[in-house]
Parts: structure tokens; sequence; C-alpha cells
């Protein structure tokens, strides 16, 4: 019977997410033609005539009802077929995406990695004894990190790191794809995500060290912790196994905001290094008036904005059960 | 003849706060024998729970001020950093909390929970240890074991949860257990169910238990002796059989008057106790029950009164007792 | 107080009164100095930022007591472009919040306290628009809506900025409608705009006032990141995003000119340090926490 009402939660959660992607598809697809401009006009020219202009808008199926055309995008993306550049002559925005999605994959991989794997210990240290010399500095030092912006931090990253240690490959326009095969191409691509990954770490990590500090905090407070010592357990069995996991749901929830907005927020990073990412050719597409890349990126950002979220509130189920049986 | 298996003298447990030091424990001394019951009664803001911790030893070492010495087994505790009375916690000396709700980690199962404290506490491997666990859950009285060894605390009643936690807190067969409030949370006649288990699984084990409770009728008629506290001291200590005929301090008197028993007949007047607890942040002159006590004295509010005997089986702090038939 | 547990009966006694804290006022005073700095800056002797100084030319000129910041590499003081450039960083950033808390704020405490349809159908609109990235919006309707202007940019972060405005408003608002004195006025017959404006809004605003703040400071550094992708003011407007935009050209040699980097940076970002510590503190003071929403 458990499983059975598990079925149907996650069953009627996945609708739910149905129906939110409907909406949000909808919605790129809106933003990308209300934005004042006329396609056709921006990849023709302002010299060309009516007729051409007319020409063009039948050829790309714009002169139809927006409703029509929103019907048609969203069938054919369904279908895996995203169009075509209007800019960029016979390439489709499928081939645009099939290689941007890698690089912020391993952007984002890597960085939350870094910042995850640093921020737990720091916040378990710092929990266990609050207000003491430890807690103060990586606090305050961490609001200091929080405030400062991703683009001053890449500037100075590239100053100390490119510049006056003269490290190769790690300049802006350096990326080169991962190879299974070549070790000295991937090693080359672990350089060129050397300065992007450290950027997006720091600021993941204050974000992570924070929410996780705070909720520890209030987790070694209760009796069960207490009780866990009281039954001669040692501290750093007590912080990992007793009060690390009950703490966690903030965390996992804040993991999925994190990376929720550097799939389309990495976008100032992206554009600084020159990575071909999804949030560079973006910001390409909306610059070139592109609209058929813009919405196709769009979508992709949008649909996996709404999936890592859905897995970060599953991962928070699954960590504190509290949450399925509402008592939380 | 054998030392008594836990020597508390002169226990003092003084907590630095921002506004002055806060005396919770002002000089208390009592012993536990092996395989007896030891009830501490008084009101919430008695220093009961304060004690029952330094007891344990499960005070933090940064804030609070300990002197006096608390023996288990000719062991000192007080002042001992927690990493060395760590390999005594659970096995020598267990702690039930006051609220089931809380005291289980909610995001754990029950069954690993105490298959936890097994492994760390006898070092018995991990299967062993579940199934130790599973035994133990049964001698608790948990219905359909096997069932609710996977669940998690949330999905039990807080009956069961209090079940759950005398299992875990008696699962290395410690000497002695304290029991800080176990029924509070309670419904009462769940409250009944788990003093029973907890007798029951004391005679088994032969086991010393101190009851730490605000509520005289549960220790009247569970324990061997009887503690009663006040701001932080002892004011009268009594064998449980002499408590109704032959209490000497107005305030334990005062307590039997605000509490229900069920021989009194139905319209008999149940009277609380006038006032409230002293502040112990403001330094204290004379006996500290003087303010809402019917039988004061001015030699009351100026001198404070030691425990003391005249023939009877109570020890007692007052200079002015209840009569022996009162 | 470190008891180190909750249930030890003496902590309810002995709760620390809670306190600012001499950092926040020192946090104040600095945002106090810069903004007034901004808005009094035409009168205060500051040499221009925009005319190259004739007298003691000098491109990428050293600091020194005429150019305490040095001169960048167009013989303009940097401390003036510094002081100056928070002018459009500050205008477009408070008036934007300013926008949002306005339209947000209100359409929020009036959906709130009305509840009902209205309140969910708004509420459930906001959270949707939320889950899109809103800066992704901005850059789309700038790029097609140049050149940019402060009054665009206000404009469009300002809208851009009600979601969120609305959903922590909402929040605070149905916890302040919960409470008793909110029920007792009620109950004695009190109109609702008297309750609004007596009972509500006093009881909100503090909220409001904390992600106000916390709101400045994050436009602020979104306009530095519009200014990177050329979509900030455009000259000869400057702001603190396009002086740092210039700037990192210019750290390179032959012409390497630091100061202009790392002078209006660390004003930035002390600023923003500053704004950010505030309004933490104020949220934390007033007990805010998303959970609550």
């Amino acid at each position: 019977m458990l499983k059975a009402l598990r079925l149907r939660a996650i069953g009627i959660r996945l609708s739910v997410i149905a129906v939110i992607l409907s909406f949000v598809s909808f919605g790129t697809f809106i933003v990308a033609r209300l934005v004042p401009g006329d396609p056709a006009v921006a990849v023709l020219g302002v010299g060309a005539t009516p007729e051409t202009i007319r020409k063009y808008r039948h050829e790309f199926g714009l002169d139809k009802n927006l409703i029509v055309q929103f019907w048609d995008w969203l069938t054919h993306i369904l279908r895996g077929d995203f169009g075509m550049s209007i800019v960029h002559q016979g390439v489709t925005v499928g081939s645009i995406i099939k290689t941007a999605v890698p690089v912020d994959f391993e952007l984002i991989f890597l960085s939350q990695l870094v910042a995850i794997a640093l921020a737990i210990p720091m916040a378990l240290k710092a929990s266990r004894r609050p207000n003491r010399l430890f807690d103060r500095i990586s606090n305050v030092s961490s609001f200091v990190i929080w405030s400062i912006p991703s683009y001053v931090i890449i500037i100075f990253l590239l100053e100390l790191v490119s510049v006056q240690w003269n490290v190769g490959h790690t300049g802006p326009g350096s990326y080169v794809g991962i190879s299974l095969s070549s070790w000295q191409q991937t090693s080359q691509n672990l350089m060129s995500m050397l300065i992007p990954i450290v950027t997006l770490a720091i600021g993941s990590f204050v974000s992570y060290f924070r929410v996780l500090r705070s909720e520890l905090i209030g987790t070694l407070q209760e009796d069960f912790v207490t009780m866990a010592r009281s039954k001669g357990m040692t501290t750093r069995r007590v912080m990992w196994r007793h009060a690390l996991r009950p703490s966690s749901v903030a965390f996992v929830m804040t993991a999925g905001i994190n990376i929720g907005s550097l799939v389309a927020g990495g976008f100032v990073v992206q554009f600084m290094m020159q990575m071909p990412g999804l949030g560079y050719n973006l910001v390409n597409s909306i610059t070139e008036q592109d609209y058929p890349v813009l919405q196709g990126i769009a979508f992709v950002v949008a649909v996996s904005i709404v999936l890592v979220t859905f897995l970060a509130d599953s991962l928070a189920r699954l960590l504190d059960p509290r949450i399925s049986n509402g008592r939380r | 003849m054998k030392s008594p298996l836990l020597v508390v003298s002169d226990l003092h447990t003084t907590f630095e706060t921002p506004r002055g030091p806060l005396p919770a424990v002002r000089g208390v001394s009592f012993s536990v024998a092996e395989n007896q019951t030891v009830g501490i009664v008084g009101e919430s803001g008695s220093g009961k729970t304060v004690l029952a911790r330094t007891v344990m030893g499960l005070q933090p070492i940064r804030g609070v001020t300990l002197s006096g010495s608390v023996l288990l087994n000719g062991k000192e505790i007080v002042n001992r950093p927690h990493d060395e009375l760590r390999h005594m916690w659970g096995s020598e000396v267990a702690m039930i909390f006051q609220d089931p709700m809380t005291s289980l980690n909610p995001v754990r199962r029950i069954g690993d929970q105490i298959a936890e404290s097994l492994q760390v506490g006898i070092g018995i491997k991990r299967k062993e240890a579940r199934a130790r666990a599973l035994e133990l859950l049964v001698q608790v009285g948990i219905p359909s074991p096997e069932d609710r060894f996977d669940a998690y605390p949330s999905q039990l009643s807080g009956g069961m949860r209090q079940r759950v936690v005398i299992a875990s807190a008696l699962s290395c067969n410690p000497k002695l257990v304290l029991a800080d409030e176990p029924t509070t949370g309670l419904d009462v006649t769940i409250q009944a169910q788990i003093l029973d288990l907890l007798d029951k699984m004391k005679a088994e084990r032969k086991m010393s238990t101190i009851l730490v409770t605000h509520d005289l009728g549960v220790v009247a008629t569970r324990t061997d002796h009887i503690y009663v506290m006040y701001a932080g001291r002892i004011v009268e200590s009594l064998p449980t059989a002499d408590l109704h005929a032959h209490h000497r301090h107005p305030y334990t008197a005062a307590l039997l008057n605000s509490t229900p028993r069920i021989e009194n007949k139905s319209h008999t007047r149940l009277t609380a106790i006038p006032g409230s607890p002293p502040n112990l942040l403001k330094p204290l002159t004379g006996c500290a029950f003087a303010a809402r006590c019917s039988f004061a004295t001015d030699l009351c509010r100026n001198q404070t009164p030691e425990l003391r005997r005249d023939g009877g089986a109570s020890e007692f702090a007052c200079f002015n007792p209840v009569g022996v038939n009162a | 107080m470190d008891v180190g547990n909750k249930s030890v009966e003496v902590t309810a006694e002995t709760v620390v009164t809670k306190k600012l804290g001499p950092v926040f006022w020192i946090c104040a005073i600095w945002i106090a100095i810069t903004v007034l700095a901004a808005i009094v800056a035409p009168w205060i002797g500051l040499p221009s930022p925009t005319v190259v100084d004739y007298n003691n030319f000098s491109m990428n000129g050293p600091m020194s007591a005429a150019h305490w910041f040095g001169t960048n590499d167009g013989g303009q003081d940097i401390f003036a472009r510094v002081v100056y450039g928070a002018r459009i960083s500050l205008e477009v950033s408070f008036g934007s919040m300013l926008l949002a808390s306005l339209v947000g704020g209100t359409a929020a405490i009036f959906a709130a306290y009305k509840g009902g349809i209205l309140d969910t159908i708004s509420n459930a609109l906001m959270t949707l628009i939320l889950a899109f990235p809103a800066a992704l919006a901005v850059i789309a309707i700038l790029s097609f809506w140049m050149p940019t202007t402060p009054f665009k940019l206000i404009l469009i972060v300002g809208i851009s900025g009600i979601p969120l405005i609305f959903r922590v408003v909402r929040g605070a608002t149905l916890a302040a409608a919960r409470k008793e004195y909110v029920l007792a006025a009620h109950v004695q017959g009190a109109k609702t705009p008297r309750i609004i404006f007596k009972e509500i809004i006093p009881a909100v605003w503090p909220t409001a006032v904390a992600f106000f703040i916390l709101g400045v400071a994050s436009v602020i550094m979104l306009e530095g990141a519009l200014a990177f992708l050329g979509l900030s003011v455009q000259s000869p407007a400057f702001s603190w995003g396009t002086l740092l935009n210039d700037a990192r050209q210019k750290i390179y040699p032959p012409n390497q000119n630091f100061n202009m980097l790392i002078w209006p940076c660390l004003d930035m970002v002390l600023f923003l340090v500053s704004l950010n510590f505030i309004g933490d503190r104020l949220r934390s003071y007033f007990d805010v926490t998303e959970g609550k929403l």
C-alpha cells in the first residue's frame, strides 16, 4: 500500500511538471516573439524590399497566427527538430544545443563538486562551535566573497593566472572539447575550465556554506544529537552520521537553485571566457536576433531548470522522510 | 559493605550567562545503590534536568562551571572531557530523554539507530547488531517488530517512539539509567505502560534507575527512595514508603497537596502552590522556599537550613518541619 | 546562551537581546557616504569626470594630489569617474527596486489581504515567472531596445523584480494578517484601509526593507553584467559596470593602467558588501526566513 501511495505521489508530481513545462515552453516562445524588432528585417537588412520580406516571412511561417506558430514549433521540438538558425546558413539549432550542453554540464558538475567538497567540512567545523574563531572568520569571509560579482573575480583570476603566472590554455577563447582518446586534449580542456570553474565554485560555495552552517547549528541543538552523544558516539560520528542528513534538505534545495541558475546564469562567465556553452550561445542569439536559436536554447534552459528542481525535490524527500510524511 | 553504584557529593552546576552566573544546581549530594530506583522530584526550573545531565557528564565544558564530585562505579565524572566519558556512556550509564518526538533521529530508520548504538557501544558487527536490535524491539513490546524495524520515527506514535528510545538507551546494558521526564509528553494511559516497561526492564537487567520527574504520582509507587528538589538543592530525602505519612518539608507537603491521588475521595481539594520558584540569578538569603511557605519565620528568611534528621527516616532542610502526622 | 541544549531549563530566562552590532552601523555609514557623494558630486569641487585635465595633461597618470586615483587612458580623473559612475548605478538600482516594491508590494498586500481566487491566481503566476531566469528576459528586451538609457533599465529591471518582491511581501502579509491584533481590529469593526495602513504595513515594512536592500545589491551586480555584454548605458554616459568593462581591456601592456580597474572595483565591492551585510542583518533581526513564505 505504501508503495502504491508513493507511486501515486510521484505520478502527481510528474503531471505537475508536465503542466509547468507546457507553461514554460509557451512562455519562452512568447517572450522570444514579443521582444521588439522584426526577425525578417534583422536578417535581410533595413534596405530589403517589402516583397522579399513577405517571401521570407512566408518561408519561415512567420505570417501565420501566433498560436499556430507555437503549435508548429512545439510539435517539431517534441520530434527533436529545433529548426534552423536564421543567421548562420545551414546550421541547425539542434547542433548548436548539442555542442553547447556538454560545456555546461562539465562546467556545472565540476564547479559544484569543488564548492560542495569545500562547503561540507567547513560548515561542519564552523557549526560545531558557533561564534568561535573559525566560525567567525569563515562567516565574514564568505560574506565578503558573496558580495563580489563573478565578473570581478574573473578579471582578477585572468590577470593572476593567465598573465602573471602565464599558465597556458587558461585565457578567454582557449576552450577545447573533452576527448576520451587524447589525454593531451583532455588536460587542455581542464586547463581552459580552470578559471570559470573556480569562479562559479566560489559563488556556489558561499551559498552552500551559509545554508548548511545555519541548518547544522539548529540540528545540533536537537535532543537526538544529545541522545547520540549520550550513547557514547564520537563527535565525528555524531556530526557526519547524525547531524548532517537532517540538516541537508535546505542544502539540496540550494544545490537545485544553484545548478538551475547556472544553466542560464552562467552566461556572464561563458561570455567573458568565450566558452561555447548554452549561456554564451543564448547571448549571441539575442544580440544577433536569431530567434529560433533563442527559442530553442531558452526551451532547453527552462526544461533543465524544471528537471533540476524536480530532482532536488526528490533527493530531499529521499534524505528526509519527514517531508513525505507531512510533518515538516 | 559494598559502596553504592553512584555517589554524588556537593555537586554545583553554574551557567555563565550574559546576565551573570546562574547556579542551577547548588550543592546536591545523594547516592544510588545497585538495583535501586531513585526518584528526583521538583517543579520545572528546580534544576533537576540540569542535575541529571551533570551526573551523566553531558554538560558542555564551555560556559558551565562544575564543582563537587560524581563517582560512578568509583570513577569520577565531573570535569572530565567528553572524549574520556564517551566510553562510559551507553555501556555504564545511559539516558532516556524527555521528548520521544525529538530524541530519535527523524531521518534514520529506528532499527538502524538501535543497531548503531550496539555497533558503537559493544563493537559487534552490523549483521549481529541488527539481529540484537530486533530482539530489543521485541523486548520493549513493539508490535510486529520486523515491520517496524525499517520505519522512520515519524511513522510511529509517541508511546511507540518512547519504547524505541528505551530500547536504544538500554541496548548496551548500562548499569545506571537516567530517565528525564520519560512520560511527560505522553497520554496518561501510555504513561503507565511506559513506566511498567521501565520497571520490567529494570527487573530483568538488574540495573539502577534515576527517575526525574515533576509528578509525585509517578515516583510515589515506583521508586525506593525519593529526593525532593527545590531551587537547585535537595530539600527532603526519604524512603518512598514514608512519603505520604512521614514527610517533613512544607514543600513536599505542598507538592503532595497539589497531586491528585487515587485513594482520596473525589471531592478532596487540590491546592496549587502559590508564587513561583526564585530567580537564581539574584543572590538568595535564607531558605529558597520561604517566600512561598506558610510556615516561614524570620529565621527562615535569614538563614539557610541544612539537611537534618530528627528521629524519623526523612532528612529535611527546614527549621519548621511539618508534624509527623501532618 | 551556549549551554548546548535547548531543554536545559534555564535558557528561557537568559535569552540574549538581539543587537545590530557596530559593523552594521559602519556599513550603514559607508552606504550613506557613497550615496551622498554621488548626489552632491557636481557641487563639491571634484575634477570633471569627462573633461580632460589640460593643466597637468596626463593619460594613465599616477595617483597624485590632483588626481587621487590617477587618470584613465583619456586623461580623465578616475576618482571623479568612480563617484559620478555611482550615480547611474544607484539611480538604476534604487529606481528599479522602488518600482518593483511599489507595484509588487502593493499588489501583494492587496492580494494577500483580500485572499480568494485573486490571490491564488496571482501567486501561482508569480511563482511560475520566478521559475524562469529574469536576467535573460532583461537581456533579451534590452538588446532589442537599444540604446540603453537609465530609464529603460529602471523600467525593465524593475518589472523583472516584481515577482520576487510580490512573493516576499505576500508571505509577510499573510503572517501579519493572522496575528491576534489584526483579528482584534477586525472584530472591532475597523475598515479595510485602516487595517492595512495601521496594522499590516507596519508589520510588513521591515521585511520589505530588508529585501529591498538585498535587491539593490543584486541590481548593481546585474548592471555590471549588462555592461560586460555591452547592454548597459552607452558612452559618454558611464556607470560602475561600464567603468569596469572599460578597465578590463586596459590592464595589459603597453598602456597598462591598474588604477582604472582597482578603484571602481573596490568601491563597488565595498558598497555591495555593506548592502548585503545590512540587508542580511535586518532580515535575521526581523527574523524573516524563506521557509515562512
